[in-house]
């Protein structure tokens, strides 16, 4: 070879084409080995202790409101998605499924009661309806109401309530008149710290007042009523001429979404045996059917899907089927 | 660049050649060396637990009515032929209790202390050379113990209150087992232990319908062990074959009927006035289904654990003693 010709040749450009060969090489190994890395055996990785308090500050932190008469018993714990089971545990998947966004959790005692303190959990779940679900899922029987917020009550030694996306629990280890006035106390401290829009949700104002046997309103998850398809639906309990049955109510994207719906539902029972009967019902689109002696009605207003669960009697069905759709606004616009 | 910078095609080939075969020996090391189970904690003694069941005794069960928690469980043994029946001298006994939460006893989601002091003094009573309570809770062991006075009364009964730490734990796998596989188990506070006793309250459970003496067993898992709440029937099951206590006993005096495990208001609990001790864990609880008005079928793992060779749903054959305690 003339080393003095410069023209490219082979010879000039194998190295390169080695050099970009090796180095693809070495890349494809370091991906390689990156991907492994990160696929760890499950009890490897399980190994790890973690303790609580590693989630990033929450919009909680600033839960150092004050509140007089009151010491912080404990530094804040905080949780996420990933270890709220560590706080909860067989709890969490509750929360999980409602859309869960943290925890922090704190106890407080009353200055004149050390020795007590009162638990606080505040979780911030996706959205308000999320927080109401929640609250809604967990309410106690005995319950008595409280104004602090518009959904919260009250137990001999608890106070639980939903504030826009935050779902609160007030728990105090005794019954014991200063630990309940300290649960409230903390109730309105946090409420008028954290201010929350006032923004409705409308299914809680439909469902008619008329043969309800309570103000319980539940917002549950899927599956709802056994069906994977029924998800984020309101239920409320009524009672006719002593029958007892449950109507449930959920807004959707649009009407045809919740025809949609409907007839899925309307197939999930078929497939489980039950059979359409024809009632005279002044209510368009409705379809009641029979399964294992009970009687199921679904049908929609607007963007709204409505029906009753696990009716006895055709007659008391029909009233509180009519009952429900006159409620539903044909706009579709919430009450 | 001159001209005698650049290299010959045999110096440059001899290059290549070099670097491919460093290329070739570097990945080469890194496929020789690579662990396929990634880096694995130091191996304990105990991989697999003993059987801590009674051996030449038939399976027993005693279901005692009263509000007493100390009383019922002094009459349980009694009708059972006394504890020494279960602990003899020099025995090293383990308690594991459910102090899963920071609550207050009377809130019912953890272990009644009253009931742990006083099984931990029947055990000295009968001889015992030794007496320990542990559990796991993941949730600040320290607290959860102290709050829920768990620890105090350990200790003033004279037992020693073993916290979690990470040398206690080893990989372990249950034969045949789907879930408990190379899994980290608490096993450190077995060792030397001749008898262990399950205590655990009766509680609803929003994933597996109710919490008993099976599922207390799940306190020893260790790791980020909530995923197995996705499948919480099959993990029971094979904690009931995991461990084979020597007795179990199932605090139903104050049941938690609903917003389970954890509770929070005394509007979750009901009086149900019944404390159930018994060698056949899955008879126990079985006996505390029917506190919670809870059938078979919402609660699968009890016949699962039964179809693992843990014991009995049925109860009744056992013929169990029924008493009221004053």
């Amino acid at each position: 070879m003339d080393p003095l010709d410069l023209k490219p040749s082979r010879a000039v450009n194998s190295p390169m084409i080695a050099g970009i060969a090796v180095l693809t090489a070495l890349a494809v190994l370091g991906v390689w080995i990156g991907y492994r890395q990160l696929h760890f055996n499950p009890a490897v990785s399980a190994m790890r202790i973690e303790l609580p308090g590693t989630v990033p500050a929450l919009q909680t932190d600033s839960l150092i409101f004050r509140i007089p008469e009151m010491l912080v018993a404990a530094t804040p714990e905080r949780y996420d998605a990933a270890n709220l089971s560590d706080k909860i545990n067989g709890k969490a998947e509750l929360y999980l499924a409602a859309g869960f966004k943290s925890l922090t959790a704190r106890r407080f005692s009353p200055i004149q009661l050390p020795d007590q303190w009162v638990e606080a959990f505040f979780y911030e779940m996706r959205d308000a309806s999320a927080a109401f679900s929640v609250y809604s899922m967990q309410r106690r029987e005995d319950a008595a109401p409280l104004n602090v917020t518009r959904f919260s009550y009250e137990t001999s030694n608890a106070l639980f309530m939903a504030h826009g996306v935050y779902y609160v629990e007030l728990i105090a280890s005794d019954v014991q008149p200063p630990l309940q006035e300290a649960a409230r106390n903390l109730a309105r401290a946090f409420v008028a710290s954290y201010r929350v829009s006032e923004k409705q949700i409308t299914e809680t104002e439909i469902f008619p007042d008329a043969y309800r046997t309570s103000d319980e309103i539940k917002l549950l998850s899927a599956p709802v009523f056994g069906c994977e398809c029924l998800d984020r639906i309101y239920t409320a309990f009524y009672e006719i001429q002593g029958d007892r049955m449950t109507a449930f109510l959920a807004r959707q994207d649009s009407a045809e979404s919740a025809r949609n719906l409907a007839l899925q539902y309307r197939e999930f029972l078929m497939r489980f045996g039950a059979r359409e009967l024809e009632l005279n019902l002044d209510v368009p689109g409705v379809h009641v059917l029979k399964i294992f002696d009970v009687l199921e009605a679904v049908f929609t207003r607007g963007p709204y899907l409505a029906g009753v669960h696990e009716a006895s009697n055709e007659d008391r069905l029909k009233i509180l089927v009519r009952t429900l759709y006159q409620g539903i606004p044909e706009t579709g616009n919430g009450a | 660049m001159g001209p005698e910078d650049l290299i010959s095609r045999r110096n440059f080939l001899a290059r290549a050649l070099k670097a491919g075969l460093t290329g070739t020996l570097v990945a080469g090391g890194g496929i020789l060396f690579y662990d396929p189970d990634g880096p694995m904690p130091p191996v304990v003694q105990a991989v697999s637990l003993p059987d801590f069941s009674i051996s030449g005794i038939k399976k027993q069960l005693c279901i005692v009515h009263g509000p007493d928690r100390k009383k019922s469980l002094r009459s349980a043994f009694q009708a059972l032929g006394g504890m020494e029946s279960f602990i003899r001298p020099k025995d090293r006994v383990l308690i594991k209790v459910n102090a899963a939460f920071a609550t207050p006893p009377q809130l019912g989601a953890t272990t009644h202390p009253e009931l742990v002091s006083e099984t931990v003094r029947m055990c000295i009573e009968s001889g015992a050379a030794y007496v320990a309570v542990t559990d796991n809770p993941i949730n600040d062991p320290q607290s959860c113990f102290e709050l829920t006075g768990i620890g105090p009364a350990a200790r003033q009964a004279g037992a020693r209150v073993i916290l979690p730490d990470p040398d206690a734990f080893a990989p372990l796998t249950v034969p045949n087992a789907r879930l408990i596989r190379n899994w980290p188990v608490m096993v450190g506070p077995f060792e030397g232990i001749t008898r262990v006793i399950g205590m655990a309250p009766v509680k609803d459970h929003h994933r597996s319908g109710a919490s008993m003496t099976l599922k207390n067993w799940y306190g020893l898992l260790g790791g980020r062990r909530n995923i197995f709440h996705q499948d919480i029937h099959t993990i029971i099951q094979e904690l009931s074959i995991m461990i084979r206590p020597s007795l179990v006993i199932l605090d139903g005096v104050a049941a938690m009927v609903q917003n389970g495990p954890t509770g929070g208001s005394f509007s979750d609990l009901r009086r149900t006035d019944t404390l159930i001790v018994g060698t056949d864990p899955v008879a126990v609880d079985a006996v505390g289904a029917s506190l919670l008005q809870r059938s078979l079928d919402q609660l699968p793992f009890l016949e699962k654990a039964e179809a693992a060779g843990a014991g009995t749903v049925n109860y009744e054959s056992l013929n169990p003693i029924r008493i009221t305690a004053g």
